[in-house]
């Protein structure tokens, strides 16, 4: 099918801006974190700099200790995408294959929990962790598994919707056969289905590390000083050194580097994981 | 078959329970608390034993609504502000970019993935850069507009009235990736011999548009909108990280208002009960917007 000259222009015109609009901040990022500072606090910034100052990066870890939140953004994120893809894989399937008295009403209150402000229920939740400690001498406050559970929970009704659009997809020929094979359940979906997901199980993985590696307003006031997550560090640095953008951008650009690179092994299936799965609604 | 079935319902239940239990412990459980919180004088000196608050009817609410919270109504107002113009944001530029990268072409991948990257980026980082591209004296942005003549005097993208504007686009600039990738996935599933027999019988580009594309695109849409809006309604970092946490009251959205109202001002009673105001305003404004959107389905 052969295309109109003009339709092809627009066509490319579109994409180029989508580009800039997205490239040229990202550029600005990593360029301003190799600028010298006095190239950086200036009315009209260059975009190209005749000089690059890559001690910005070594100058980042001696400040501000980037390197302890870098080792708790790791456990924490890693933990809760292991457990978050683990319980929305199995709620996603139950949702998805199984007909069951009150199926609907569970779906739907996963989906009214996005609803709840954040901001409501922070305070009552820190009361709760406070009255379990007070009550069964459980520390959560402060602690990995106190991060690792709330973002678990943030990401799983989004996890599940992904998840059980993905199982829709996925014959139920499949499980039928298995069971009159004499397959238990269980033994049905981790050796049948488990393997025809791979891709959703991808997407949700990486959507529920970002999420634990993004989160703010909880980490706020269920961290302290030693379990404080990354993106609080960036923040504190911002605070104690409001005028140093170059070490900020740094900082910035440091804190992505992982996201990054996970994203970019398992791009293809993201894709295909939001493709298949999330168009069913 | 029976004890086949009965075996299958209770592992069911048993798979989603899990789940269940979480969204119970972190969701329903602390927000139902809030609910009773907001009916109580919860303030500094009942923080260390808050079963101590006293009760105090609905006197939180009429705070909230009244002279001293005329601050909830103008910031209702922009919240939703806010929330609608990112909807149609993100929408306008998913859809663009979807229906662009819809055909097959050289480096299509390449783009398709560098097109995602504001939606991994971490929001923190992304937000922190737009903020600094927007720096009344240091940003670029206003550097590059003076340059080119379109402003005389720099910019304040972050304070007064434009921060308004600022918190749209940098949310926008987050979430739109979601939308394209979304909507590519919708646009590809649709069969390619159903374009084939539109142009056999003589269809425009825009009919075909309109009778084909949107329709099939049109449930991932409602799913996208809804939650596009409940998460901007509910946003806390952008405006909190794009303002430095002190926002004008054009930028003050709801939950960054309740939270200086909350752990600034200590004044807990009436931060949830504006939240829960805030939630019920958001569960009306998406109901309306099912109902119709369900309407122009049938």
């Amino acid at each position: 099918m052969k295309e109109p000259k003009t339709v092809i222009i627009l066509r490319i015109c579109g994409i180029v801006f989508l580009l800039i609009f997205v490239l040229f901040p990202i550029y600005w990022l990593v360029i301003s974190s190799l600028k010298y500072p006095t190239d950086i606090h200036t009315m009209h910034p260059s975009i190209f700099p005749d000089r690059l100052r890559f001690e910005n990066y070594l100058e980042i870890w001696k400040t501000v200790p980037l390197g302890r939140y870098f080792k708790n953004s790791l456990i924490v994120s890693l933990s809760s995408m292991i457990l978050a893809t683990i319980v929305s894989t199995f709620a996603g399937y139950s949702l998805s294959k199984f007909r069951y008295p009150g199926r609907k009403a569970i779906g739907t209150a996963f989906l009214i929990t996005q609803m709840f402000p954040g901001i409501l229920f922070l305070l009552p939740y820190y009361l709760i962790f406070i009255w379990i400690k007070n009550e069964f001498g459980i520390n959560l406050v402060g602690t990995y598994p106190g991060l690792i559970i709330t973002y678990t929970a943030f990401v799983a009704p989004f996890a599940i919707w992904v998840m059980r659009g993905y199982f829709d997809t996925v014959p139920s020929e499949l499980r039928e056969a298995a069971l009159i094979d004499g397959c238990s359940n269980f033994r049905a979906f981790t050796r049948i289905i488990l393997p025809t997901a791979k891709p959703g199980i991808v997407t949700v993985a990486i959507l529920s590390f970002m999420k634990a590696w993004n989160e703010v307003l909880f980490a706020t006031v269920l961290t302290n000083n030693d379990t404080r997550t990354l993106p609080l560090g960036l923040y504190e640095f911002q605070t104690q050194f409001q005028s140093s953008w170059h070490l900020i951008m740094a900082a910035g650009v440091m804190i992505s580097v992982p996201v990054i690179i996970f994203f970019t092994f398992l791009q293809k299936h993201l894709v295909t994981g939001f493709t298949s799965g999330a168009v069913k609604g | 078959m029976a004890s086949i079935n009965s075996k299958s319902k209770s592992f069911a239940y048993r798979m989603v329970l899990p789940a269940i239990l979480l969204s119970i412990i972190v969701h329903f459980l602390p927000t139902i608390w809030g609910v009773i919180i907001s009916f109580r004088k919860l303030n500094v000196y009942y923080i260390s034993d808050w079963t101590k608050a006293p009760f105090v009817g609905f006197a939180n609410y009429e705070r909230a609504m009244s002279s001293l919270g005329s601050v909830f109504w103008t910031s209702l107002g922009y919240t939703t502000i806010f929330v609608v113009l990112s909807v149609i944001g993100c929408f306008l530029l998913g859809i663009l970019g979807a229906i662009l990268l819809n055909k097959d072409f050289k480096g299509r991948n390449l783009i398709r993935g560098l097109l995602l990257i504001p939606f991994i980026l971490p929001g923190v980082v992304s937000l922190t850069n737009i903020r600094f591209m927007l720096l009344r004296d240091w940003g670029i942005v206003n550097s590059l507009l003076m340059q080119i003549g379109i402003i005389d005097e720099p910019i304040s993208w972050l304070t007064g009235r434009m921060a308004l504007f600022t918190i749209i686009i940098g949310n926008i600039w987050i979430r739109w990736p979601l939308w394209f990738i979304t909507i590519l996935g919708g646009l590809q599933s649709i069969p390619g011999e159903l374009y084939e027999a539109a142009k056999v019988d003589g269809a425009t580009r825009w009919q075909t548009f309109k009778k084909i594309t949107l329709p099939s695109i049109s449930p991932v849409i409602t799913i996208l909108t809804v939650l596009t809006a409940l998460w901007s309604f509910n946003n806390f970092n952008v405006p909190f990280i794009l303002t430095g946490g002190s926002p004008s009251d054009a930028a003050n959205i709801l939950s960054l208002n309740i939270w200086i109202r909350s752990f600034r001002n200590w004044d807990f009673g009436m931060g949830a009960a504006m939240s829960v105001v805030m939630m019920l305003f958001m569960l009306i404004l998406i109901m309306t917007y099912l109902r119709l959107s369900k309407l122009e389905e049938a």
